[in-house]
């Protein structure tokens, strides 16, 4: 059994030296000091999240850190309770539904309309993007192997995920922020969608927000991570300032356990 | 809240719903046919009433469907997050489904009354205004139930305890505060028959179901719209059994303190029992008055009056009357304000004679164990109305009242086969020369069969009481007038009643100059066409106009014979002067007039009877 490894706490400082808010056009996302709580219990404490654009960002974190809960609040489904967004430079209190129309979200669990067809779901959806590309949306159903005509209620869990994943890159969003994208997909799925995020970044120069419990899957695809545990940020950075190459597991164990 | 936001939501929730609505407008316009063919056996109901009626009962069911498809399973299959996940505003989304939810609900109300009103138009009248009245009316009432619908859906997991406590509180609140709840409920704009509400629109009735709408609406968008809609969500996630235990304690403890509540509370009327009561023998007479006044002796002379006659006629169980002035000079010496708890309060017009108001709270107190008796006895209905003027006989100082009363009927021509039907006498003569027609009939019974067969007779008659068991019901109902006749007299009810004309007849003829010259003739009505498609009615008098002539006139439905003795209809109006009546009505509308003039002579009132026209 190895010992645990002792790792710095990287924290970015988000204040300008006249203690103003440092808001990088560099960084299309960014929040300061997010709080959320359900009742008596704390699930997101002081998160400074920092995401730089043109990179995909793994944001790790075990079940129950706190991952979805922090995501529904950039996406404003969740308000916080305290702390501010920032989408390009543009910082606000909760995300507004024009923001929402600029990110590509792709939730945890798809709960789609089951008694609705592909194509009528693309329609539908295009009613709340400006800038919705429908002839895109077709390409991107027929790259990812599904039928138009199928009702969603027949798809399986990771056909699902891939129609969510294509209704989010559909409206050509700057930025996708994904709750867990793999998880309860087949491997042959899984890479699919892997793929798709990477090249979403090196083809198209999109910036990529994942989370995930996987290290390796923030090993294989990720340029920066940012490690959630009991609801507060442990490590934001380079990946490969977090941990040497194959020791992302260790690390992250480490932090878990330190903190326990 | 972009029009194409806008757009996709609304088309989102036309084809998620669409055909589940339409289907369920179509079940309602079906149910309402069905209800329709039994109302077209009902000689009281319209059918527009009918069909408001049936709004009344079916319409919260239905909106009950509609928000629990538009908002309680978007919260239970999770859709909500898809569609929070979406960039729409939380307004926008409740604005949508709040829009479809009030347009299919007043849509399928609309829809089923033009529907009744274009199937019946050509049965009854029904004018535009009308239908503008009970079009608002349903409106306003469907909105009630919508908004506290919509309101109540929002509150996810505890919207059954909202229900299960707000039910059994209004009832609790109209129990304390009538006056003020019994207008204060959301459905009390359709509560009374659209019938009796057609001359006197509820207005004040509008604004509270409005304002119930409106309460439940703005709940409704506020929870939807609190944190994102996050809130209302959080509150569709299960129940813990903690939650679940606590609840079920907290709803029974609000029943309990409310059942508490209602058991203790007398309602309505103040209570009497700490009125100043008057003892005799079994009844108690409760005087609402000083012990020298008038008032209070009455209540003794009813009180000794009450015990004698169910010391003799074997006779218990009198309810407690209650006497209470009113300085207001009623139009009546006695008015009945309230018969619950077996506590009978009349109301006293304290400058009425004495002898009026002794024999008016003695016939109130009889009527008390009569009011029960089915229609289709009224064979025995004679024996109740007649035995109080019997018993108590007429004022010294009219002493021929009664006789008058009686002749009074024969030269309106009245048979000895008209005798054998109490409620027609009643219908014909109105309540005063009834009951002197039932006094000339008991003394016939004791001319023919003495005196103890006619206390007999009475006896049993009013021995009847309503009966808890079935088989005591029926036993009750059996006894008919003509079978306690024979049984307490031993008279054959034909052979009885041909005696019983002869009885009237004698009166008459020691009367009849007396009563040609009491009535002169009954007005007529006239039709003249107003100014518009109105007809205005008039009346006139043939003779000198009696001080105390009135009319009353009753706008029927074309479904309706005759109006209902006694039923309150809000569109009787009662005029004491000559003239035009200030009132228009209907050129296609079936009238029906009566007048009623009070004769001291016969120490009553005497009425024309009904006249239908056309």
């Amino acid at each position: 059994m190895t010992a645990p490894l002792s790792i710095p706490i990287f924290v970015m400082d988000m204040r300008s030296p006249n203690g103003s808010r440092s808001l990088e056009p560099e960084f299309p996302l960014q929040t300061f000091g997010l709080r959320r709580s359900f009742g008596w219990r704390v699930v997101i404490e002081q998160l400074d999240l920092k995401v730089p654009a043109g990179q995909v960002y793994g944001f790790l974190g075990r079940n129950g850190a706190g991952k979805t809960t922090a995501i529904r609040m950039l996406l404003g489904i969740l308000r916080p309770d305290a702390g501010t967004l920032c989408w390009n430079g543009q910082e606000v209190a909760q995300t507004t539904a024009a923001l929402k129309a600029k990110v590509g979200y792709v939730s945890q669990q798809q709960h789609f309309y089951e008694w609705m067809r592909v194509e009528r779901l693309g329609r539908f959806v295009r009613g709340f993007y400006p800038t919705w590309d429908h002839s895109e949306f077709h390409r991107l159903l027929t790259a990812l192997h599904i039928e138009p005509r199928q009702r969603v209620g027949e798809l399986s869990g990771g056909t699902k995920m891939k129609l969510a994943m294509t209704l989010a890159l559909a409206h050509r969003p700057r930025i996708l922020v994904l709750d867990e994208p793999t998880a309860g997909v087949d491997p042959i799925a899984r890479r699919e969608i892997l793929d798709l995020l990477r090249a979403q970044v090196d083809d198209e120069g999109r910036t990529v927000f994942f989370s995930t419990h996987h290290i390796s899957e923030v090993e294989e695809i990720g340029d920066h991570i940012g490690v959630l545990h009991a609801g507060r940020l442990h490590y934001q950075g380079p990946v490969d300032g977090f941990a040497e190459p194959g020791k992302l597991e260790e690390a992250f164990v480490a932090i878990a356990r330190e903190d326990r | 809240m972009t029009p194409s936001i806008l757009k996709a939501l609304l088309l989102k929730e036309l084809h998620h719903h669409g055909f589940a609505f339409v289907g369920t407008a179509v079940l309602l316009a079906a149910l309402q046919a069905t209800a329709l063919t039994f109302t077209l056996t009902s000689e009281v109901d319209t059918l527009l009433s009918a069909s408001t009626g049936f709004s009344y009962y079916a319409m919260p069911f239905a909106i009950a469907y509609v928000v629990r498809r538009l908002v309680v399973i978007e919260h239970e299959d999770h859709t909500h997050d898809f569609l929070a996940a979406l960039p729409a505003t939380a307004l926008a989304r409740v604005s949508v489904k709040f829009a479809v939810s009030l347009v299919f609900t007043w849509s399928a109300t609309l829809l089923s009354l033009g529907f009744v009103a274009a199937l019946v138009v050509r049965q009854e009248i029904i004018g535009l205004g009308w239908l503008m009245q009970v079009t608002w009316q349903v409106c306003a009432y469907t909105f009630a139930w919508l908004g506290l619908s919509f309101g109540a859906a929002h509150l996810g997991r505890y919207r059954f305890s909202f229900w299960l406590c707000l039910m059994p509180l209004v009832f609790t609140l109209d129990l304390l505060w009538p006056d003020v709840w019994s207008w204060g409920l959301w459905h009390a704009v359709l509560a009374e028959s659209v019938d009796v509400t057609r001359y006197l629109p509820p207005v004040d009735r509008l604004a509270v179901s409005m304002a119930w709408g409106t309460v439940g609406t703005a709940v409704g968008f506020a929870l939807g719209t609190f944190r994102s809609g996050s809130v209302a969500d959080a509150w569709y996630r299960p129940m813990t059994s903690r939650e679940k235990a606590m609840l079920i304690v907290g709803v029974v403890g609000v029943w309990m303190a409310l059942d508490i509540v209602d058991s203790v509370v007398v309602p309505g009327d103040p209570s009497y029992s700490g009125v100043e009561a008057v003892d005799v023998e079994s009844v108690v007479v409760r005087v609402a008055a000083n012990r020298d006044s008038d008032l209070w002796k009455t209540g003794e002379d009813l009180a000794e009056s009450l015990a004698g006659f169910g010391e003799t006629l074997g006779l218990q169980g009198w309810p407690t009357v209650v006497l209470v002035s009113n300085p207001q000079r009623p139009q009546d010496a006695v008015t009945l304000r309230s018969n619950a708890h077996d506590e009978l309060v009349l109301e006293v017009d304290a400058d009425a004679r004495r002898a009026v108001i002794l024999r008016d709270c003695f016939e109130a107190a009889i009527g008390e164990r009569t009011h029960w008796f089915p229609w289709w006895r009224s064979g025995r209905l004679w024996i109740a109305t007649g035995a109080p003027l019997w018993w108590l006989g007429p004022d010294p100082e009219r002493p021929e009242s009664f006789a008058l009363r009686a002749g009074y009927a024969v030269s309106m021509g009245i048979t000895a086969e008209d005798l054998a039907d109490g409620h027609a006498l009643r219908y014909r003569f109105g309540p005063d020369v009834a009951a002197g027609i039932g006094w000339a009939g008991l003394q016939t019974v004791e001319d023919l069969a003495g005196r103890d067969a006619a206390e007999a007779l009475v006896a049993r008659a009013l021995e009847d009481r309503p009966s808890d068991t079935l088989l005591g019901s029926i036993r009750a109902d059996l006894r008919s007038g003509d079978r306690m006749l024979r049984k307490a007299t031993g008279l054959e009810p034909e052979a009885f009643r041909r005696a019983w004309y002869d009885t009237l007849r004698r009166h008459h003829e020691a009367h009849r100059e007396t009563l040609e010259a009491l009535m002169p003739g009954w007005g007529t009505l006239q039709r003249t066409e107003g100014l518009e498609s109105d007809v205005v009615l008039a009346w006139t008098w043939p003779g000198p106009l009696p001080s105390e002539a009135q009319v009353e006139w009753i706008q029927l439905d074309p479904l309706q014979q005759l109006p209902v003795l006694g039923q309150p209809y809000e569109d009787r109006e009662i005029f004491s002067h000559e003239g035009r009546i200030p009132t228009r009505v209907d050129p296609r509308a079936r009238v029906a007039t009566s007048f009623r003039v009070e004769v001291d002579a016969l120490d009553g009132i005497l009425y024309s009877g009904f006249q239908v026209d056309p």
